[in-house]
């Protein structure tokens, strides 16, 4: 992991196109700004695991047997 | 005469099975947990509609129960920012399919359906992304039919 040490107001710069800047910084939390081409997502990192963490579990569920989706659907 | 490209692959679930090259659907960045997977089908199955399956094409062979969310959730309802619709490839909201991935515990009556982070697929040009929707209100893990059925559901 690369780390750097920033004040408020400064940027890094990933790669040639996305610009994280840490525009507010308060007790416990900092405000962070990014600037990144249309195509690429940026999310929260507990929301993203979240969505990968369901992914994981839907995949290594069993087929539903009939019994189960009369259940579900009936 | 016209070569019929049709790929053949070991799943997990349900043997090998043969997809014609049209029904491939590309997920550009696959999905979240499992971004090498970049080739996906919708296999159907009479005795599980209205579910259907994601079926991985690529490694791991992976599959993931989908249902589509506004049979069971009328009121479902998103916005598709300029990105997702530049990666579906499309500018019309018609052209694309919504499904939900379902997760279906060991008690069926707790089964729930994400509904943070929707499957959508172009179905004429078959691009397809999981989409995580920002300012969402809606959960991951939704219950399948929403808190008034889940009150009233039959104990297994």
């Amino acid at each position: 992991m690369l780390v750097f040490t920033r004040k408020k107001g400064e940027s890094l710069i990933i790669g040639n196109e996305i610009e994280v800047t840490i525009l507010n910084i308060g007790s416990g939390s900092i405000k962070v700004g990014v600037n990144a081409p249309r195509y690429i997502s940026v999310h929260r990192q507990e929301v993203y695991e979240s969505i990968k963490r369901e992914n994981v579990a839907a995949s290594q569920s069993q087929i539903p047997s009939l019994e189960v989706l009369k259940k579900l659907l009936g | 005469m016209m070569e019929s490209k049709a790929l053949t692959v070991k799943t997990t679930n349900f043997g090998e099975i043969e997809v014609p090259a049209e029904n491939i659907i590309h997920f550009g960045e696959g999905i979240p947990g499992f971004p090498r997977i970049r080739r996906f089908a919708i296999l159907q199955f009479d005795h599980l509609k209205p579910f259907q399956y994601l079926q991985s094409l690529d490694d791991p062979p992976i599959a993931l129960l989908v249902v589509n969310p506004f049979l069971l959730h009328p009121a479902y309802e998103f916005e598709l920012g300029d990105a997702d619709m530049g990666d579906l490839k499309t500018d019309k909201p018609e052209e694309v399919s919504v499904f939900a991935v379902a997760t279906i515990p060991e008690n069926p009556s707790e089964a729930t359906l994400n509904l943070m982070a929707p499957i959508l697929i172009n179905l004429k040009n078959r691009c397809g992304k999981q989409v995580i929707l920002l300012d969402s209100h809606y959960a991951v893990r939704h219950p399948l039919f929403g808190s008034s059925k889940a009150d009233s559901a039959e104990t297994v």
